[in-house]
């Protein structure tokens, strides 16, 4: 059960990992935080697949960007640094992974989102959508490539990317942003069923996992690694000061 | 005709090669075999489509794993490293052949039978009774940029997800569903399917060959020039058995 902070919890073949910070912002140590949990979830030979959700209104609504905007140069490199690793480490993981998106999920928090294998939404309250066009943020390479990868279609890409457009859990079930949308009530229900779905008898060698993961999504993996991020960061710095 | 499990059939501007090899697994002799049967269909200048079947219950079942343990033991790696080389030149051959092209699967289509049937035109699949799927991560084989970029072209990305990251095995109806295959006909039917498939495609004047080919090769360009790493044999010729 979460209880403040970043937890795990195992059902059998499941862990799930709770955010229960707030708005479950990302700053780095948000950042740490969730990587031990990640870490904690591999450390359990049984565990099959990961669940991630949060508590409350918020999934995660992205950047804490009233820390990380004024910081130093060094600070938002090593953030953007340790961002790009948490999104590419969620992409390749080694067990299937399911964001139970339990509120609003904005930005960053989208981006994560997309990282994972499969997405369910909560209906009724929440919003899905990337924020960018509207606080002057840039997405880099690999960022575009996730999102041709990851979002179903171009006017999905045209609509959530170029216009910022704000999407219910029902809409992004309809749109396939989603792989489903539920009430609040059985969202992680869901999320589990959709594991053990996945999961199968079985289950994957979690290196051959990886490494499927990373061959499919090679492409996606290789953006990433070209962005030279002192020229995102710089790029970002001068475009804040307009904000 | 080819050979005896190999046989090219002329059916007014359709030409059906058939395979009649058990699994129609690939080794060095199936693809022999099958380059003949193609320069036998584009030496006919009459052929406007081509069509690809198996006979019983495999169209294929992927790589002969058998075979590559048995080259392994003999310890001519030389031999699998051409074989892996061979094989994407086969599949590039298919890929941007001068006339349109359809597989009739007649049965299961597995791994490098699946990745052989995509690249063709077209599928077509019997109902019931048939699974396709490339299930190579249950197996700890990897899979190549070149086949992961064809089937990114054909099917969604939620479909490539659960294809090729989890291994889903897909029935016929699924298959369809999922984009994998363009159509589904009765086992005694799919032939004639396959067939009209190719009418329709065909339409009253076919295509010039060279500018299909062209074409297909244009099209399909990033597949083409998907660059692949070196391969670990080791993973393959773990499952097989050689014959002692």
């Amino acid at each position: 059960m979460p209880g403040g902070g970043i937890s795990v919890e195992v059902r059998d073949n499941v862990a799930i990992v709770y955010m229960d910070r707030g708005e479950n912002r990302l700053n780095l140590k948000f950042m740490a935080d969730l990587n031990s949990a990640f870490d904690k979830v591999l450390s359990y030979p049984d565990v099959q697949a990961m669940v991630t959700t949060g508590v409350g209104k918020f999934y995660s609504n992205g950047i804490q960007l009233t820390w990380l905007l004024p910081a130093a140069l060094d600070v938002q490199l090593e953030f953007w640094h340790k961002f790009s690793e948490l999104q590419m480490r969620i992409l390749t993981f080694p067990i299937p992974t399911v964001a139970a998106i339990n509120g609003h999920c904005v930005a960053g928090g989208g981006l994560l989102a997309l990282c994972h294998d499969y997405r369910v939404m909560r209906t009724k309250q929440g919003w899905f959508y990337m924020s960018e066009i509207y606080i002057k943020g840039r997405f880099t390479s690999g960022m575009v490539t996730l999102f041709k990868r990851k979002l179903p279609s171009v006017d999905v890409e045209r609509d959530v990317l170029l216009f910022g457009k704000r999407l219910s859990g029902e809409e992004c079930a309809r749109r396939a942003v989603v792989d489903a949308a539920c009430e609040q009530e059985v969202l992680l229900d869901e999320a589990v069923r959709k594991a053990r779905a996945c999961v199968g008898t079985a289950g994957f060698d979690r290196p051959m996992q990886r490494t499927m993961k990373e061959d499919v999504y090679r492409d996606v993996v290789e953006a990433y690694a070209r962005v030279t991020l002192t020229d995102y960061v710089q790029t970002i710095r001068r475009n804040s000061a307009k904000l | 005709m080819v050979s005896g499990k190999f046989s090219v059939e002329v059916r007014g501007k359709v030409a059906v090669i058939t395979t009649d090899c058990g699994e129609n697994r690939f080794n060095m002799d199936f693809m022999n075999n099958f380059n003949k049967a193609l320069d036998e269909v584009e030496s006919n200048p009459d052929i406007q489509a081509l069509i690809t079947t198996g006979i019983g219950k495999f169209y294929s079942n992927g790589l002969d794993v058998n075979w590559m343990a048995e080259v392994a033991k003999k310890k001519q790696v030389s031999e699998l490293g051409k074989f892996f080389q061979e094989i994407i030149k086969l599949d590039n051959r298919l890929l941007t052949f001068p006339v349109p092209t359809i597989a009739a699967i007649n049965g299961h289509c597995v791994a490098q039978g699946a990745f052989w049937a995509l690249h063709h035109d077209y599928r077509v699949m019997r109902t019931k009774r048939s699974w396709f799927s490339v299930p190579e991560v249950h197996l700890n084989l990897p899979l190549g940029q070149h086949n992961i970029s064809l089937l990114r072209g054909i099917v969604s990305g939620a479909v490539a997800r659960d294809a090729m990251v989890f291994g889903k095995w897909y029935s016929p109806e699924e298959s369809l569903q999922a984009g994998l295959v363009d159509g589904l006909a009765e086992p005694e039917e799919l032939l004639d399917s396959a067939i009209k498939f190719a009418h329709q495609c065909i339409g009253t004047r076919g295509f010039d060959r060279a500018a299909l080919k062209k074409m297909k090769e244009n099209v399909y360009k990033d597949v083409i020039n998907a660059q692949d790493t070196m391969v670990n044999f080791g993973n393959y010729t773990k499952l097989g058995k050689p014959k002692l």
